[in-house]
């Protein structure tokens, strides 16, 4: 309000200036009006206790709240009628601080484009977000020492007078403008200029690139994916530096708007894959998509399906091959976790390492991983079953000996596994949280004395220790970490069916569970594929690996385009349609 | 909204599937071992009053602790290691149920390892007890029979190779191929097979105390339920021959080159009948393959005597089982079956049991036996 009075003396003293004096008569007539209600509110005030004054200030607060969500909502009405910028700079200021509602990271700067034209323009980007030294000496300062400019300057002209600057596009659309900016774009309006242009300026702060933490490896390549996406492209392009690598950017999310990147090889996986799940990626309706999951979930029919159809996979090395498989990988920005799909059981099984050792002993990792498994899903289930409800099935001398050794336990054997594999969860769950330091020499510990103290205790016989010991190393043998939670569940499931029914129920539970796994189809790919539908020449790297020469012909499951991994063939066009697509695309 | 819904509908429906699918299990009937009593051995015996009496022999919780690998492993024997439970009845179920009474634990006797009949039941008991044993589906049909004059002790003896828990004995000893002059293993479905064929005597292990383990050398031959010979220990052995079992006994055979003694015969016979001028004549043929074992003498032409030494060796071999099988046709006692061919030849014999006896009576019997000698070992 003292400025306002200022103001008006200023003018006074310059009659000169009567036609602004004209115009701001009727403003400063409303100022003297607004001082006036002030001063009489304070008035009032004063009268009122300290609590009404605190009720006040809030108010007060509110109402500005309210002021500016007004502000935002006449700005979004305001790009609603008009979509395409105006080509005023003031209207792209107001717009933008209205839409955005002035956040401190948002940067508007006003500028003068063209050392003797000093035309006004307005640079706006989001602080952080952007290489800060890029925009000053390549956009600004070039701007503002540019030369031969005429007037009204054209986006042409300005792309043409900025040599140095990165990549600039053009667009009068507010809204991909607005959005353009807040994923680290710089924006330039010019005023009268019909487009605004916008300056690829973008540069995050990232992670270096570390070793994959998920999957770690004793042998061959240890790298990780990093956040961003341009880097995550750039590390699969050095693997694969070959021209059919293709990556189609599609943009999902309301609010988000994140870029996801499906990569391929052309030539090689079946363009009806790449055009179902691109579909399908199109028809997802959240406003928010930051991870891989998020977008897997949407990627197929079957959503309530207990194993995973997808392998979520930090690892670069693994992403290539299954591109070379005739899969395809998406990348999510922020993300470190690509996502391939489809995938048969068996990929799940399936690490780098089986490929850096040498036959029998890459062999003998994925037998021992089976029968690590096998150990882990069926020791305790049977053990329940023999102890509870068929003692007569096992041989007298291991049934007393059994029996000897749980004289005094005082619950049955399910009530003991229970007891146990929370045990053995919740110091993995703890192990997980704590610092890497720490995690191991406790849970090493953790487990020790739990476990000697519970058996001491007298609580859980000591072969229930050895069973779920069994259990939680063989299952935690699958070297991928999704397909974890999957074999828990169907370990309860057995345990229950080996509590209710016996030998019998564990039976049951295992064909309902082929059963269940002989019928899931992810993309037309049977999950238990080569094994059912059978392919003889898919064994050879299932539960075996043959030696690497051999391994000479791509899973016929995926429907590769060039089914040899040695003689590269033309590519087959026929099967290019997506009505050649064998079986339902689910 | 609506799929929503179905979902929940979904998960309901299978919710509910699933409670009453283990609701008819009957899972609330299963006990977890150690609050079962296992019952190894099973001993029947008759009672006053008609009354048949069940002695279980069942292992105390302190003789499977010292079992080796339980958890309270390496003591030394308590002595109340096992002890025999009684029960009483007019029939096996009722005399179970009476067993039963006297504890509070199920009584388990599907890993029972042998089942010991009194020798004093009379037969229409024991035909009885047949049928009931057969009815019992805990009892296995695998388990081990004996005939016993001393049930209740023998189910009390603790062999000394087998303390902690002495029904366990059974399970070396019937398995052991060596373990006994003669293996006389029987198990319960074998007795169910003599029975039906009701032309063939049961046989069994006759179990007599001995100092330190049972003494199982003897057959008993049971004959319309009743036991009604008991074979010497040579006797059992020359069986043994006939049926094919493995026998560790010794045969001495004096020869022009000395006393040979062969051990460890075993082999295989064949039987077959032929009608000659109305009279039924039956040929055993043995297969016969023994180990010489010693050789008092010294004779160094044995080697180029041994086919006179085979022959010397069936010959006594023949001689005994004839008259072990002519001392059993005395008696009308025939384990072998060897009317069995007859009477399938002519089927309305089944009806006439007093007719296959005659026939039996008639019958001649001869045997031949060829003993090959292998393995020459021993003192030569």
């Amino acid at each position: 309000m003292r400025r306002s009075t200022q103001q008006t003396s200023d003018e006074v003293k310059h009659p000169a200036s009567g036609a602004l004096r004209a115009r701001t008569a009727p403003r400063l007539f409303r100022a003297k009006r607004v001082r006036r209600e002030i001063h009489a509110t304070r008035e009032r005030l004063y009268d009122i206790n300290s609590r009404a004054l605190s009720g006040a200030r809030e108010l007060d607060a509110h109402s500005g709240r309210v002021l500016k969500d007004v502000n935002n909502f006449l700005a979004e009405m305001e790009l609603a009628a008009n979509p395409k910028w105006s080509g005023s700079v003031a209207e792209a200021k107001k717009l933008i601080t209205n839409t955005i509602g002035g956040a401190s990271d948002i940067v508007t700067r006003p500028l003068k484009i063209g050392r003797s034209l000093k035309w006004s323009g307005l640079v706006a980007y989001v602080d952080g977000m952007v290489d800060t030294e890029v925009v000053d000496r390549d956009i600004i300062g070039q701007l503002e020492m540019a030369a031969g400019l005429t007037a009204p300057p054209t986006t042409d002209d300005i792309a043409h007078a900025m040599s140095s600057a990165s990549s600039v596009k053009t667009s009068a659309q507010w809204e991909e403008a607005l959005v353009e900016m807040l994923l680290g774009t710089t924006l330039l309006f010019v005023e009268g200029a019909s487009e605004i242009l916008l300056f690829d300026t973008v540069k995050y702060t990232q992670r270096a690139i570390t070793d994959s933490k998920a999957e770690p490896a004793i042998k061959g390549p240890q790298e990780a994916f990093s956040d961003i996406t341009q880097v995550q492209l750039s590390q699969i392009r050095r693997r694969l530096p070959t021209p059919d690598l293709r990556f189609e950017s599609l943009t999902t999310g309301k609010y988000s708007h994140t870029k996801v990147q499906l990569a391929y090889i052309r030539g090689l996986t079946n363009p009806a894959l790449v055009n179902k799940i691109a579909l399908r990626i199109g028809q997802i309706d959240r406003d928010w998509v930051q991870l891989g999951n998020q977008i897997s979930s949407y990627l197929t029919q079957r959503r309530m399906t207990l194993f995973p159809v997808v392998r979520i996979t930090d690892r670069v090395d693994i992403v290539a091959r299954d591109l070379m498989q005739g899969k395809i990988a998406i990348l999510i920005p922020n993300d470190p976790f690509a996502v391939t799909l489809p995938n048969r059981l068996l990929d799940f099984y399936q690490t780098t390492q089986d490929y850096v050792f040498n036959f029998w002993e890459s062999s003998l990792i994925r037998i021992l991983r089976f029968v690590g498994l096998l150990a882990g899903l069926y020791v305790m289930p049977f053990y329940i079953a023999l102890t509870s409800v068929d003692p007569d099935l096992m041989p007298t001398r291991l049934l007393l000996t059994l029996t000897g050794g749980r004289i005094g336990v005082p619950f049955p054997p399910v009530t003991e596994a229970a007891i146990m594999w929370i045990v053995v969860e919740v110091l993995r769950e703890a192990a997980n949280r704590m610092p890497q330091q720490l995690a191991t020499p406790i849970g090493t510990v953790g487990a020790v004395i739990v476990g000697t103290a519970i058996v001491k205790a007298g609580l859980v016989d000591p072969v229930v220790i050895i069973g779920v010991t069994l259990t939680a190393l063989g299952l935690f043998t699958t070297p991928t970490f999704e397909m974890n939670g999957p074999w828990r569940w169907i370990f309860w499931v057995l345990v229950l069916g080996s509590y209710l029914l016996g030998v019998y129920g564990i039976a049951l539970v295992t064909f309902g569970l082929i059963g269940y796994l002989a019928s899931l189809e992810v993309f037309g790919v049977p999950y238990l594929a080569p094994i059912a539908p059978f392919d003889s020449s898919g064994l050879n790297d299932s539960v075996v690996r043959f030696p690497i020469k051999w391994l000479d012909r791509r899973p016929v499951a995926f429907h590769p385009l060039d089914a040899s991994t040695t003689k590269p063939a033309p590519p087959d066009f026929d099967r290019m349609d997506l009505e050649q697509w064998p079986g339902s695309v689910d | 909204m609506a799929r929503k819904r179905r979902l929940a509908r979904r998960l309901a429906a299978l919710g509910l599937g699933l409670s009453l699918l283990a609701s008819l299990t009957g899972c609330w009937n299963n006990e977890p071992v150690e609050h079962r009593e296992l019952v190894m051995a099973i001993g029947i015996e008759p009672a006053p009053h008609h009354e048949i009496k069940v002695l279980l022999q069942v292992p105390t919780k302190e003789g499977l602790i010292q079992l080796p690998g339980a958890a309270g492993a390496g003591g030394g024997g308590s002595g109340t290691d096992y002890f025999v439970l009684n029960g009483t009845g007019k029939t096996f179920a009722a005399a179970l149920s009476d067993a039963q009474n006297h504890t509070d634990r199920e009584l388990y006797l599907t890993q029972a390892q042998i089942v010991m009949f009194s020798t004093r039941l009379t037969a229409d008991q024991f035909n009885t007890l047949l049928d009931a044993i057969q009815r019992t589906p805990t009892i296995d049909e695998d388990v081990w029979v004996a005939a016993t004059p001393t049930v209740e002790k023998a189910l009390a003896f603790a062999p000394a190779d087998s303390k902690h828990i002495p029904g366990l004995y059974f399970t070396t000893v019937f398995n052991c191929a060596v373990c006994e002059n003669v293996q006389l293993g029987q198990r319960l479905w074998n007795i169910y097979q003599y029975q039906y064929s009701r032309r063939r005597d049961i046989n069994m292990p006759y179990l007599l105390l001995g100092k330190q383990n049972f003494r199982l050398n003897q057959m008993a031959i049971y004959h319309h339920g009743r036991v009604a010979d008991v074979l010497t220990p040579g006797q059992s052995i020359t069986m043994g021959w006939i049926m094919g079992r493995p026998t560790r006994g010794t045969l001495s055979v004096k020869t022009h080159v000395g006393t040979v003694a062969i051990r460890d015969i075993r082999g295989r016979s064949h039987v077959s009948l032929r009608m000659v001028n109305g009279v039924p004549r039956e040929t055993i043929s043995v297969n016969l393959k023994g180990q010489l074992g010693q050789l008092s003498g010294e004779n160094e032409n044995l080697f180029h005597n041994i086919g006179t030494v085979e022959s010397l060796t069936s010959n006594m071999a023949a001689q005994k089982m004839a008259a072990t099988l002519g001392t059993l046709q005395q008696k009308g006692l025939d384990p072998l079956g060897l009317t069995l061919a007859y009477v399938w030849q002519h089927p309305e014999l089944f009806a006439k049991p007093g007719s296959v006896s005659h026939f039996y009576e008639r019958m001649h019997i001869r045997v031949r036996a060829k003993i090959r000698l292998s393995n020459l070992g021993g003192k030569t």
